[in-house]
């Protein structure tokens, strides 16, 4: 394997740094890239939003190339899979069969690696946690030279999620699928003229409790639950947007369990529809857009297919790229309940003070897991996507200084996977005891502190 | 826009010294490389926490890749590099002198090779970068004097144009700089006395490589030259030029 020189970035793709990309294909590889003696970073699909799976001027194991499915038990809905292989091999695998991945992220393109190092979640957070209650066992090759394989039972399994590929490769996972019987999902959507209203309408539909216990019969018709808000709107209308209650189909569609009914096609003009958007990615486009999408999409019931309900992002190819240079960052915190329908209000009105426009926010309800590097808590988080230039960049970052401010002043917590912003004292301050915990098993499975990364290194995680 | 963190090849004297102040001067981070490094440590003293000096010999190709690696970790990033590293055989009349031809070949032609080969890597997978060759007229005709000399620089136009078509598309700005007659340290045995000097050519030699291309130091330099290039064989070879 030779490292050859790659400039790479997070998804924000805010700063593109140099790193000499290695790409390992078997367990055995991955080992002799750690007997190298040099640190390096690991990087799956690079879907994290910042600097998590970079590596400025050094190393980077990519892992993309280990990407197999190993096994697949159609009966009972157990995949194993490479490390590499991705959340789009999951349910192309799966569907025909029936079954369907219980956590899924808003693209499909992370790794299993990177989805199990940092914990994804999906629109159904309340009900089915995070991806580390679904994973039965995963192999880990450490840079002490072993490769573990870790099931629920293992002491160190917990860690594991949400380290953010600080403590070893997954070279191979198997996970539990869910069974369904169609590939559509039932959508219901609603209006909110407000933030009370948003609040409102999770009260209604949430019908999981903050244990993921269903608190009636029919809480699987509302499995699934999110929010959009247009963050250009102020005054009375601060918070509007729009409100979606799913659940799987249970209308048995066999049809629609085929790979190629879950997409639209579009080939080489979807390809390029992100030069469409780039000159609409200007405060004025924007807040018309929002403005639109709020006030004017339809509401009511419709029954997209779930790749198309599940995988928004990917709608339409490389679309980060319309944001051109400078890119931008996600702002994402998590806040217990009770604070925070105030805790978001307070960040639209931030980011308005500040000068930041948010040209996206997304609202989710989670709940508590028993992973001591979670970020999930029994409360919601807000998504907020923030442009930026090298110009702004000082701006933006002062901005998210101050809301970590708050939202640490709330107990709330940060996700690693879309971070740029965090301070090592934030990180501390939420990760607690946790990253203790963390410190003591890397000191153990990589005495020499092979394993590195940007996000790593500006947390001071291990200083 | 100003370049931001340079590695100059080769300064110790005269074009790639001065090349390293006028940066400094301008707040640039230099990399200065070259065998000497006495040389090279009173620059860095002349500008604290801007010039970092490397002990290279361009003849040691084997360690490039790494050193390159390493200097654009120590330096967090790379936006310019200058492969100004040349020798000339001082004979005063035509000779057959294989250990000074084949120290020329190395320096000024495999050695540029090692180092830009690095540079337009890693320029071209970043989306840009300022690549620069110091070639000269020399390079513009076979001459009768020192032939290797010619070539080799010969050699590095070609190269560098074959890197200027390959990494355009990328972004990347490869430039090819021709001295003429100059008062340097290599030429001191052609009695250069009325020639530029270094600090002149280098002035000079920034500015242009703002824009990619091949670039003489003055405008007399190129008439001359270009003449010299295209005079008919049948004449040239009577002339002692």
């Amino acid at each position: 394997m030779k490292a050859r020189v790659e400039g790479l970035s997070g998804f924000g793709r805010r700063e593109i740094v140099a790193g000499y990309v290695l790409r390992p294909r078997t367990a055995e590889e991955v080992a002799e890239a750690f007997a190298s003696g040099h640190r390096v970073a690991l990087r799956g699909a690079g879907r994290s939003y910042g600097d998590a799976a970079t590596h400025r001027e050094g190393r980077v194991l990519d892992l993309s190339a280990m990407n197999r499915v190993l096994s697949f038990d159609g009966r009972h809905g157990i995949i194993e899979v490479e490390g590499g292989a991705t959340i789009e091999t999951l349910w192309r695998t799966g569907l025909p069969h029936g079954w369907w991945p219980s956590i899924v992220t808003g693209t499909m393109r992370p790794t299993l690696g990177g989805a199990i190092g940092m914990n994804v979640h999906g629109k159904n957070a309340r009900k089915t946690g995070t991806l580390g209650e679904h994973v039965l066992e995963f192999d880990l090759v450490t840079p002490d030279g072993e490769l573990r394989t870790l099931r629920p039972t293992d002491p160190e399994f917990d860690l594991v999620f949400g380290s953010a590929g600080t403590l070893g490769v997954v070279t191979r996972a198997v996970v539990q699928l869910r069974p369904v019987v169609s590939g559509l999902a039932d959508v219901e959507t609603f209006r909110a003229r407000n933030w009370a209203e948003h609040f409102e309408l999770f009260d209604r539909w949430v019908r999981y409790g903050p244990d993921g216990e269903p608190l009636t019969e029919d809480a699987d018709r509302c499995e699934f639950v999110i929010s959009s808000i247009d963050f250009f709107a102020d005054g009375a209308d601060a918070g509007r947007g729009l409100f979606s209650r799913a659940g799987h189909s249970r209308t048995p569609d066999s049809a629609s369990l085929r790979a190629e009914a879950q997409l639209l096609g579009g080939g080489a003009a979807r390809a390029h529809a992100w030069r469409v958007l780039r000159p609409l990615t200007k405060p004025g486009p924007m807040r018309f857009l929002n403005g639109a999408r709020a006030q004017l999409s339809p509401v009511g019931m419709s029954h997209p297919t779930l790749a198309k309900f599940s995988f928004q992002l990917d709608a339409i190819p490389e679309w980060e790229k319309a944001y051109g240079v400078g890119g931008f960052v996600q702002y994402q915190s998590i806040v217990p309940k009770e604070s925070a329908e105030k805790v978001f209000r307070r960040q639209g009105e931030m980011c308005r003070e500040a000068g930041v426009p948010a040209y996206l926010g997304v609202l989710k309800i989670h709940r508590p897991d028993r992973f001591p590097l979670t970020y999930s808590d029994d409360g919601f988080s807000l998504a907020l996507d923030l442009p930026t230039t090298a110009e702004t960049w000082p701006v933006v970052q002062r901005l998210c200084w101050a809301m970590n401010n708050l939202v640490l002043e709330h107990g709330g917590r940060f996700y690693l996977a879309k971070d740029s912003t965090l301070r090592p004292e934030d990180a501390r301050a939420y990760l607690g005891s946790g990253l203790q915990d963390l410190k003591a098993l890397k000191a153990r499975w990589d005495p020499q502190g092979l394993l590195t990364s940007d996000l790593a290194a500006r947390l001071q995680l291990f200083d | 826009m100003p370049f931001t963190r340079a590695i100059i090849v080769g300064a110790s004297s005269g074009i790639g010294r001065e090349m390293v102040r006028q940066l400094a001067a301008k707040g640039t981070k230099v990399a200065a490389l070259s065998r000497r490094t006495d040389r090279l440590d009173e620059l860095a003293a002349e500008f604290p926490g801007l010039v970092f000096p490397y002990a290279h010999d361009v003849n040691d190709v084997d360690v490039v890749p790494e050193l390159f690696a390493r200097i654009c970790k120590e330096l967090d990033g790379l936006d310019l590099l200058v492969y100004n590293a040349g020798v000339m055989t001082t004979h005063k009349a035509p000779v057959n002198d294989w250990a000074g031809d084949l120290a020329m070949i190395e320096t000024n032609a495999s050695g540029a090779v090692r180092w830009c080969n690095e540079a337009a890597e890693r320029f071209g997978a970043m989306g840009g970068g300022t690549l620069v060759g110091i070639g000269s007229v020399a390079g513009d005709r076979g001459r009768y004097l020192n032939p290797v000399y010619n070539a080799s620089k010969a050699f590095l136009h070609t190269y560098l144009e074959s890197l200027r078509n390959r990494h355009a598309r990328q972004g990347v700005r490869v430039v090819t700089i021709k001295p003429g007659p100059m008062q340097t340290e290599m030429t001191t045995h052609l009695d250069f006395k009325k020639a530029m000097t270094a600090e002149t050519g280098a002035r000079i030699a920034l500015a242009k490589m703002e824009s990619g291309g091949e670039h003489y130091l003055s405008p007399i330099h190129w008439a001359i030259f270009k003449g010299i290039q295209f005079t008919p064989s049948f004449l040239f070879r009577r002339l002692k030029i």
